[in-house]
């Protein structure tokens, strides 16, 4: 009786520690489980925030960039300023220049000369100035009156009449579109120059656009990705580039239009 | 004699039960402290996630490069170097402009005195 007992005993007690090793075994796998779980999470986690530290760094640089560059063009916009007053400057003292030349000229008439060599050799005695009528001077001497052309006028008057200055040169070119190169045989006309700024602008617009649209082709295939957090961050992305991409289109109707405008005004010329 | 061994029995089977659920309660701790630590590590990556992001929205609005690509870098650095060569010319054209003028101003003043 008393081994039956023990063994009954003892088979209960087996059952228990089977039933609470399978509990035990049960509870560990799970907990198995939540640490993979946790791992796989963890891991996700720190590749997100490392691809979110390099595109902070990107944005930082790209950040310096934008302001080096918008600083970079506020100086070019104050120069061309400064450039322009200059042009404007020069011309404006080249035609003081023209009116104390013509000046000299026009008050020259009845100068005396006295005896002077031409640059043919040419001595005329006893000579004045007469008058001076466009490039041609007339000289008064002691045989009669003789008309010159500047090259063949001494040293002295040719310096003091300045014929290489007319009003011709006076006239100096304005840049006005600091982008476009005009050669300095000045083939290009004004509005040929406007036609090839607006061309080179729609170019610009319609390269930029092409960009934006790859850069949104690739938003839309992160947008696929089974990562929420990227999703989001895709969508995001994808809307910033629609916003930008409507602009653009809309930059580019603008252009477009004075490409027209542009081509139709050299047209009528 | 049998009750004896019985006995015996009886502790063995109770020292074995005593020793599983020892090593296994043991070991279910540590795993539990294990996934308690790495939780704590994702709840610190997190705030370090929401302090990156934070500073990504704090370079503000980059206009056309406000989805910022490696690529674009390389535009902008093509620009600045755009940029600084226009300002180079820009520089010397206003060197030259200044000579000229002063040049012909110079040479008005001297025909003044020299011719009237």
């Amino acid at each position: 009786m008393d081994a039956k007992a023990f063994a009954f005993i003892l088979v209960l007690l087996f059952v228990g520690a089977f039933g609470g090793i399978i509990y035990e075994t049960t509870a560990i796998d799970e907990i198995n489980r939540e640490l993979q779980t946790t791992n796989l999470s963890l891991s996700n986690l720190e590749n997100h925030i490392k691809g979110q530290t390099e595109y902070l760094e990107l944005r930082k640089e790209a950040f310096a960039l934008t302001s080096a560059l918008e600083i970079i063009r506020k100086e070019a916009d104050a120069l061309h300023g400064e450039v322009e007053e200059l042009r404007q400057r020069k011309t404006r003292t080249e035609k003081s220049l023209l009116e104390t030349v013509l000046k000299t000229r026009e008050d020259s008439a009845g100068l005396q000369l006295g005896d002077i060599t031409l640059a043919n050799g040419t001595i005329l005695k006893n000579s004045r100035v007469n008058k001076v009528d466009g490039t041609i001077t007339s000289i008064l001497h002691s045989e009669g009156i003789v008309k010159l052309e500047p090259s063949l006028l001494p040293k002295e008057l040719k310096d003091r009449f300045r014929f290489e200055i007319s009003d011709e040169s006076s006239q100096l070119p304005v840049s006005k579109k600091p982008e476009v190169e005009v050669p300095s045989n000045g083939a290009i006309s004004p509005k040929q120059a406007r036609l090839n700024s607006a061309k080179l602008g729609l170019e610009k617009l319609q390269m930029e656009l092409s960009h934006l649209e790859r850069d949104r082709a690739q938003a839309q295939t992160d947008s696929s990705s089974t990562s929420p957090t990227r999703r989001y961050y895709a969508k995001k992305r994808e809307d910033a580039y629609n916003q930008q991409a409507n602009s653009l289109r809309r930059r580019i109707d603008e252009a477009t239009l004075e490409v027209r405008k542009a081509e139709q005004a050299l047209g009528s010329r | 004699m049998d009750s004896d061994l019985n006995h015996r029995i009886f502790r063995m089977g109770l020292i074995t039960i005593a020793a599983l659920s020892l090593t296994q309660c043991n070991k279910r701790e540590q795993l539990k402290q294990e996934v308690a630590l790495k939780q704590a590590q994702i709840e610190e990556l997190k705030l370090q996630q929401k302090q990156v992001q934070t500073a990504i929205e704090n370079t503000g609005n980059l206009g056309r490069y406000n989805t910022t690509q490696p690529k674009h870098l390389e535009d902008l650095k093509g620009e600045v170097a755009s940029a600084t060569a226009e300002v180079q010319n820009y520089k010397r054209q206003k060197e030259e402009l200044t000579k000229e003028v002063d040049a012909i101003r110079t040479d008005i003043e001297q025909h003044r005195v020299k011719y009237r």
